[in-house]
């Protein structure tokens, strides 16, 4: 652990020593002033720290101002910001003060123990400043999780002397598209996973708006899960994740890993499953991993670079009283846009569709600025089930193999393989695919209709009012320039063979270790030692997921 | 009709030594026994080998221990049961081991199938959700029995995954 510890912490001088170059000097009237006020949480006095800003890190980490007991100012250049923010116990920074005033470097245990004991929380806020103006941020409540709120923004200039700006994010709208449709299916995804999200946060909250920021991502899951109760002495596959970095390897379900780059599994005395998370924790960027396998007893050699996916920053805005495009609310208006935690499959699905988004975009060549997509509330036009037609008995029936969530087929109470016979009373035994298409299309809106199905050799009649499902208004940016910042990042880290540890991924990605210690899932590249993982408890928000 | 055998050595009615008389076979049968009993009378009696009359010491001895009997009539049953739910398990477990390693091989085929596009579909994600929740189940799965629940599951969802990404679209949707 110390070890891994001290690694960290090499990169975490090298990011530093990165990050210092990008803040610059600007005049009074060209920046604005970000203050935060101390919290009390749980009888226990918290201070805030930004860590980052758009993705890189701000000023020494936990610098030796003295930002305890008093509010601290930052100075951001008018514009975007997307800012990553550490709720640090001032016991906790005390401690930490302490060591550093002596000029003295803390030793791993203790610095594990301040990590690891405290109640350090991250958190990822979207700002949006003007120039000459002060903004008071705290948090809205007591609790550790609690979000933060703007308790004012007043006209006010900068002090004179302010020698560390953090600047802006290119946050020019290159794609503006709130008419433009995407292709058919990818629209029909972003309609139906927005819409997904829409009624998550409904559920969740009875604000009629409700904005979120969604933190960019770099997925290090490697996607493959052993058999550790093979004792054969090799390593044994016992599933791989389709579309992970392992399937994109080469490897499948069932095969035997013989050799990790070029040395035998048998021949070390380390166990095999000891040696392949070894092995993982060893991956750097844009290096090739060389595995040797046996797959129905051939051997074969798989190679391949590994190259982290990057998902972009996304925010995005639901009005329900949203009513036209220039509405009571748009994310451009907002000053702050708080980071809220999705559900695990709807994280993951919101992930997959803004990658399908993004990737659409890299391919007509956009690969940096903001995409705005703003869609008004709609009615969806599909009734919400897919099948094929089958031969009865006497007459033809269509069996149902998919039912869409929240769909007039899923309210009327359909079910997978049911097969319906007839429409209000009329066989569908003689009509075309188009007509009988047609037959659903054209119900209309609260109207009463019937469908007689056969489940499981039973007729049955089915009644209801078709109401067709909502699609969600939104108001959703992606971020480009965020993957290209990242890019660069990551880049910069390769090119001096640095891993990438705890202490750049909070950065990066501050909250992605909680999700996967706590599903303990994969054991992928970035998850890879006990004591990332433990560390990682202490994080928590919302992380992305490829 | 012949006498039977086990009355010619009994006294016999009247009407049977009539029937002795008129008839060879019986009548033969009946000197043989005769001659028969008579030698057995006249013979000396054998005095048993030593060894004989240890084996019977030997056994009478035992049948005075029942208890000892028991128990290792007990012991003899429950090393057979033993060996029997031993090796129930050995071929049990060798079935599941079979099992698992079939249904492997079924997820192999259809996975090196399904590597083919840069990003997966609408329909494949939300198959890919149902297949990260399953494996992180198998993941802390304790059991080969429960792993081949599992992987089954699993299967399933990866011949869908298949079948959606081959454009085998349903004739239907709607």
């Amino acid at each position: 652990m110390n070890s891994v510890f001290k690694k960290s912490y090499k990169t975490l001088l090298f990011t530093l020593t990165l990050g210092l170059t990008y803040t610059s000097s600007v005049s009074a009237n060209e920046c604005a002033t970000v203050k935060f006020k101390a919290n009390t949480i749980d009888n226990d006095s918290y201070i805030i720290n930004v860590a980052a800003n758009n993705g890189q890190p701000v000023f020494g980490f936990l610098d030796e101002k003295s930002i305890a007991g008093s509010p601290y100012y930052y100075y951001l250049e008018e514009g975007q910001h997307t800012l990553t923010i550490e709720k640090w116990p001032i016991k906790a920074y005390e401690l930490y003060k302490r060591y550093k005033g002596n000029g003295k470097r803390i030793p791993p245990k203790k610095w594990d123990s301040i990590i690891k004991d405290s109640k350090i929380e991250t958190k990822v806020i979207g700002l949006n400043v003007k120039a000459a103006h002060s903004y008071d941020l705290s948090l809205y409540s007591t609790a550790l999780d609690a979000q933060f709120e703007l308790l004012s923004a007043t006209p006010m200039a900068c002090i004179d002397d302010v020698e560390e700006v953090l600047p802006a994010k290119n946050s020019s709208t290159i794609v503006n598209s709130s008419k433009e449709l995407l292709p058919v299916t990818l629209e029909n995804r972003l309609r139906q996973t927005m819409t997904k999200i829409s009624q998550f946060h409904q559920a969740q909250s009875t604000k009629k708006e409700f904005s979120n920021i969604v933190p960019l991502g770099v997925n290090f899951e490697f996607g493959a899960i052993l058999d550790r109760d093979y004792n054969a002495g090799n390593i044994k596959i016992l599933s791989v994740l389709p579309y992970s970095f392992a399937s994109k390897l080469g490897l499948a379900s069932g095969d035997i890993i013989t050799e990790l780059s070029g040395r035998s599994v048998l021949e070390s005395k380390v166990t095999a499953n000891a040696q392949y998370l070894k092995y993982l924790s060893s991956i750097k960027i844009n290096k090739n991993v060389k595995i040797k396998i046996v797959r129905n007893n051939k051997e074969l050699e798989l190679e391949r670079k590994f190259v982290p996916v990057i998902l972009p920053e996304a925010r995005y805005l639901f009005n329900s009283n949203q009513q036209d495009e220039a509405g009571s609310s748009s994310l451009a208006q907002r000053n702050l846009v708080s980071s809220a935690t999705l559900s695990y499959p709807l994280k993951f699905e919101f992930d997959q569709t803004i990658l399908a988004v993004s990737n659409f975009y890299n391919e007509q060549g956009i690969k940096q600025g903001t995409v705005h997509l703003n869609r008004m509330a709609d009615q969806d036009p599909n009734y919400g089930l897919a099948g094929d037609l089958i031969q009865l008995k006497q007459s033809r029936g269509l069996r149902i193999a998919r039912i869409v969530d929240n769909s007039p087929a899923q309210s009327i109470g359909l079910r997978e393989e049911d097969i319906i016979i007839t429409i209000n009373g009329e066989s569908i035994s003689g009509l075309s695919p188009k007509v009988l298409s047609e037959k659903f299309i054209k119900l209309n809106a609260k109207s009463t209709y019937s469908l007689s199905i056969i489940r499981a050799n039973k007729i049955l009649e089915l009644t209801g009012v078709y109401q067709p499902k909502v699609l969600a208004g939104f108001d959703l940016n992606l971020d480009l320039s965020s993957v290209a910042v990242t890019t660069r990042l990551l880049t910069e880290y390769a090119k001096n063979e640095r891993r990438i540890g705890l202490a750049n991924d909070r950065f990066l990605n501050p909250s992605r270790f909680k999700q996967e210690s706590d599903t303990q899932y994969y054991n992928g590249v970035n998850n890879r030692d006990q004591g990332a993982r433990e560390q990682a408890r202490t994080y928590s928000g919302s992380g992305r997921n490829n | 009709m012949h006498i039977a055998s086990d009355r010619l050595r009994s006294k016999l009615s009247e009407i049977e030594l009539r029937h002795l008389n008129q008839c060879a076979e019986c009548n033969s049968d009946y000197q043989l026994l005769t001659q028969l009993t008579d030698s057995a009378e006249n013979s000396d009696l054998i005095n048993p080998p030593d060894l004989v009359w240890q084996k019977i010491q030997y056994s009478m001895a035992n049948k005075h221990q029942p208890q000892k009997t028991v128990w290792r009539q007990l012991s003899v049953l429950a090393a057979s049961i033993v060996f029997a739910g031993f090796g129930w398990l050995v071929v049990n477990n060798y079935q599941l081991q079979s099992q698992l390693e079939l249904v492997l091989q079924v997820n192999q085929n259809l996975e090196l199938q399904l590597f083919e596009n840069k990003l997966p579909s609408y329909r494949q994600t939300q198959l890919l959700n149902e297949v990260r929740l399953l494996e992180s189940r198998l993941m802390n799965a304790s059991s080969t029995k429960e792993k081949l629940t599992l992987l089954k599951r699993r299967q399933k969802l990866i011949a869908d995954m298949v079948k959606s990404q081959q454009g085998n679209q349903y004739e239907f949707s709607i």
